[in-house]
């Protein structure tokens, strides 16, 4: 197995390189600035600053999607070697194909009419 | 087959330095394109039509402050870029790009590593990518950089979805995972697009939304949170942000043209990266022509687009697909 | 090609029926129009569960030797197919008490989705024949019930109920699981017939296994030392869910107590026999003392099927093909009773509009004779009286233990009835021999609201509960043939 992985790690060693190595060159060859003074280090805010951001709630959006994110990923990593090997299976194969995305189906229906894909 | 590793030493090398090539005239492309679209002249004035306008952008940039926010988070803060463009880099090393050569007596792969899961890996690889946005912008510690990196994440997580579902059609009609035997496939019978054409247009819209791509780019736009999770990021930090965007965009063109166009076939003559090259070229200037084109959609309207509207058609797709599948064999 | 597994379909129709009743009326949930949402989806529930019933039915009466379906994952057997009927019956009944529920009606059409999901996955684990099904099935109508607990929004109890059943409950599926992982590497086999033929019979590992498998599944059988959860949820949960939990939750629990030892572990039953003889101990003690002291009837009940699991698992215990009759027969009543109990408590709790106790049971048996005169004949069934299936059951289980050898727990079973009468008669006393000072009438004035749906269940359960008392001879023929399945 090592024989088909070696060339990508070989690769994978270069892609690392070369974005520390640009990393390192922003710190070595930056200017320096002639004062230093505080305001250049603060997180730009438009000027209007209250500080690091505290604890407070979010839109609940956010959490919906990636739920459903996850529900519909595991989804389609099941369906990836269904797929590589359908052709093999026949037709029993896509019944159990259409049985599982008929499950889904029924989700994504009740999650669409429940309002949980609508942004705001 | 099996080459021998100083081989794939040099091949990764080489290819890296083509790659960061490619990123670099990629950008001076996308300048010039949108300049003649919008009327004008792009740059010119460093070098002949600006040729060297992406060095004198690098140098620029590496010579910028080097700043730190006082509230960042040290490690996290620099390891955010890293992350982002290593996973876009590292999602090259599968993509074939020819059909293998035979010099001297050595034989030398089209692609980097042939591994049987290369498709799945391209996908893991991309969602490690969106780790890059998060920690980027949680480790700025600003209220803008979070927000725009949660909203960045949440478009990023929504199209990877439709982007995985689109694919299914291929992997149905090419039965495996390895890009290269789907690229074998596609010679030895159709090229995917004819058959796909659903799956490749959910696929190239799906490919707008993840590489954050106008009209999909609200989370950087300026008008909305300054620049979105990479405000904090000055100098080259930000350029590595921008080259992790641009580099995304040349992986997933490379990753379409290999999935629906054939890769490295071409008519008539058989000049394997050339005909890839080519084809990546015409991708990626269709994104700067749609760039120049169409005015950006609004948040909810993209969330609406990637959920609604891409997902029930990349699974009819899959299930269609599936059927005459198992109907014809 | 590749040859693709033979799939029984019969046999899997129970849990198909009520699969696709889960699909539509979670369609219908959020498709059909508002006004009309309730009556649908309670329809398909209800469909799905007489479907259910209907197969496993005809699944008994087909299935005379049991053989494993599926690639061996799934058992069909008349073992299964007993305890599928109880739980159909009880879903039937749970759907139809649960009808004129006054409760938020946002929700309601997916109370009757998850209801049905909840009885898929019941019978499904009483059919699993592998530790890995054991656990999918596990999880799936747990999981059900947990959101089921929490459906109505405003019931603040029911909220806290949900949250710390979800919790223990986690918590006894992953000792379960991490059970039969530990059974998978002593043994090297997940299937049950696989495990009893590897033979390592008193490896450490196995037995390790062995105690966390049985800790995961007195959990759901709410047996004690497991017990902490039970009168919480018994008592946050909507009355209805309480009488479908009380009822099915540990018809399956108990039943698949059974098989996974019998089958899979019969070397050990040294070991397991004295292990589940104290816990049966245990639930008895604590499950009829905490009731003595018990004001809320919910929880006083809660309690009751605590020292109930108990009685069962002497059954369990005897490890012997008269225990294994005794407690199929013994879950018949006994899920009718608890159904009816809990029935009854939910009409008080709808006139009432407050939780009932004892204190405003207060002339229940008057007001409403029908209800009253049930009540009395369930806390009857419950003691163990005769004219009741509840006489035989606990006969006919004091009889296992006793042939096994178990005469202390004959008598620990003995006294903890005698002091079980004390709370049970209490109820009984508390509907009809209350003072006139102490009378609680229905708030809203006149008559109480009459409701036929419950009623007509009430009375079913009512029937059960007697007619196992006449019909003894069917049923323990009944209980015979689908204790014949076991291995013995």
């Amino acid at each position: 197995m090592l024989d088909n992985w070696l060339p990508f790690l070989i690769y994978a060693i270069f892609a690392l390189i070369i974005p520390a190595s640009m990393m390192w060159f922003s710190f070595v060859f930056a200017t320096r600035a002639h004062k230093r003074t505080r305001w250049r280090e603060l997180p730009f805010e438009s000027g209007v600053s209250t500080g690091p951001p505290r604890v407070q709630r979010f839109t609940v959006s956010f959490y919906l999607t990636a739920m459903l994110f996850i529900v519909f990923d595991i989804e389609i990593v099941f369906l990836y070697p269904l797929a590589v090997i359908l052709h093999q299976l026949a037709w029993f194969g896509f019944l159990e194909f259409l049985f599982f995305i008929a499950i889904l189906v029924v989700a994504y229906v009740y999650v669409w009419r429940k309002g949980a894909l609508d942004w705001q | 087959m099996r080459e021998p590793w100083w081989i794939s030493l040099i091949k990764a090398g080489v290819i890296v330095n083509l790659i960061m090539l490619a990123f670099a005239y990629t950008t001076w492309l996308e300048r010039k394109l949108l300049g003649r679209m919008q009327n004008r002249f792009g740059p010119n004035r460093a070098g002949p039509y600006g040729l060297l306008q992406p060095f004198a952008d690098l140098i620029k940039l590496v010579r910028k402050e080097s700043f730190f926010p006082v509230a960042a988070r040290h490690p996290l803060y620099i390891a955010a870029p890293i992350i982002s463009m290593f996973t876009a880099l590292a999602a090259f090393a599968v993509i074939p790009f020819g059909a293998g050569w035979q010099i001297w007596h050595y034989h030398v792969n089209g692609e980097i590593a042939n591994v049987s899961i290369a498709l799945i890996l391209i996908f893991a690889l991309g969602s490690i990518g969106v780790y890059g946005a998060i920690i980027g912008g949680w480790a700025s510690q600003s209220k803008f950089s979070l927000l725009g990196s949660m909203r960045t994440c949440a478009q990023l997580v929504s199209y990877e979805v439709s982007l995985a579902l689109s694919v299914l059609g291929v992997v149905l009609m090419g039965q495996s995972l390895n890009l290269v035997d789907i690229v074998n496939k596609q010679g030895a019978t159709i090229w995917f697009f004819i058959p796909q054409l659903a799956g490749l247009l959910v696929f190239f819209f799906a490919m707008i939304a993840e590489t954050s791509r106008p009209p999909f780019d609200l989370p950087e736009a300026d008008t909305e949170l300054v620049a979105g999770y990479h405000t904090e990021y000055g100098g080259m930090r930000w350029g590595l942000f921008q080259t992790a965007e641009y580099i995304n965009l040349i992986t997933l063109s490379a990753l379409a043209v290999t999935l629906f166009f054939a890769g490295w076939h071409g008519p008539y003559a058989p000049l394997g990266p050339l005909w890839f090259l080519l084809k990546v070229f015409i991708f990626v200037s269709v994104f700067i022509w749609i760039r120049a084109s169409v005015p950006r959609l609004r948040y909810d309207q993209l969330m609406r687009f990637g959920w609604k509207i891409l997902l029930p058609v990349a699974t009819i797709n899959a299930v269609v697909t599936a059927l005459l599948v198992v109907w014809i064999s | 090609m590749i040859p693709t597994p033979h799939i029984d379909w019969f046999a899997l129709a129970p849990v198909n029926s009520l699969l696709a009743a889960t699909g539509l009326a979670l369609l219908c949930a959020v498709l059909a129009p508002a006004r009309s949402r309730k009556a649908v989806t309670a329809t398909l529930c209800g469909l799905g569960y007489a479907t259910a019933l209907g197969f496993a039915v005809a699944l008994y009466v087909k299935s005379a030797h049991g053989h494993g379906v599926v690639v061996d994952a799934f058992r069909r057997d008349r073992l299964a197919e007993l305890t599928a009927i109880i739980v159909a019956g009880s879903g039937i009944l749970a759907t139809v008490v649960s009808y004129r529920e006054r409760w938020r009606e946002d929700h309601i059409g997916e109370y009757y989705a998850l209801l049905a999901a909840a009885g898929a996955g019941m019978i499904f684990f009483v059919g699993a024949n592998n530790l890995l099904t054991l656990f999918l099935a596990l999880e799936w109508f747990s999981i059900s019930l947990y959101i089921l607990c929490a459906i109505d929004r405003d019931r603040l109890s029911g909220l806290e109920a949900a949250l710390k059943y979800l919790i223990i409950g986690g918590f006894g599926s992953a000792v379960l699981l991490f059970g039969s992982a530990l059974v998978y590497g002593a043994t090297g086999a997940i299937d049950f017939p696989g495990i009893a033929a590897a033979g390592h019979e008193h490896d450490a590992l196995l037995l390790f296994g062995l105690a966390m498998i049985i800790a995961g599944l007195a959990f759901k059988a709410s047996a004690a030392p497991f017990h902490m959860w039970t009168p919480d949820v018994y008592e946050g949960a909507p009355t209805p869910l309480t009488a479908f939990m009380a009822a099915a939750t540990k018809t399956v629990a108990l039943v698949v107590m059974l098989r996974i030892l019998v089958t899979a572990f019969p070397g050990d039953a040294y070991v397991w026999t004295r292990a589940l003889a104290v816990i049966a101990v245990f639930s008895l003690v604590i499950g009829n003392l905490a009731a003595l002291v018990q004001k809320g009837v919910k929880r006083m009940l809660a309690y009751s099927s605590i020292s109930h699991a108990g009685f069962m698992l002497i059954a369990v215990a005897s490890s012997s093909s008269l225990g294994a009759r005794a407690l199929l027969y013994y879950l018949i009543p006994y899920a009718a009773m608890s159904i009816g109990s809990f029935a009854v408590v939910a009409a008080r709790e709808r006139e009432l509009g407050v939780p009932v106790t004892f204190a405003n049971m207060a002339g229940f048996g008057w007001e409403r004779p029908l209800l009253g005169i049930s009540m009395w004949t369930f806390m009857l069934g419950f003691a163990g009286f005769p004219l009741t299936g509840g006489f035989v059951g606990k006969f006919y289980v004091f009889a296992a233990a006793y042939r096994h050898g178990w005469t202390w727990l004959v008598i620990v079973g003995v006294l903890a009835t005698l002091v079980s009468l004390y709370y049970y008669l209490g109820l009984v006393r508390a509907m009809f021999m209350r003072r006139t000072e102490d009378l609680q009438l229905a708030p809203i004035g006149g008559s109480p609201p009459r409701d036929a749906l419950l009623q007509t269940a009430v009375v079913a359960c009512l029937v059960v509960t007697v007619g196992s008392f006449f019909a003894v001879q069917p049923l323990i023929d009944l209980a015979k043939h689908a204790a014949s399945s076991l291995p013995f």
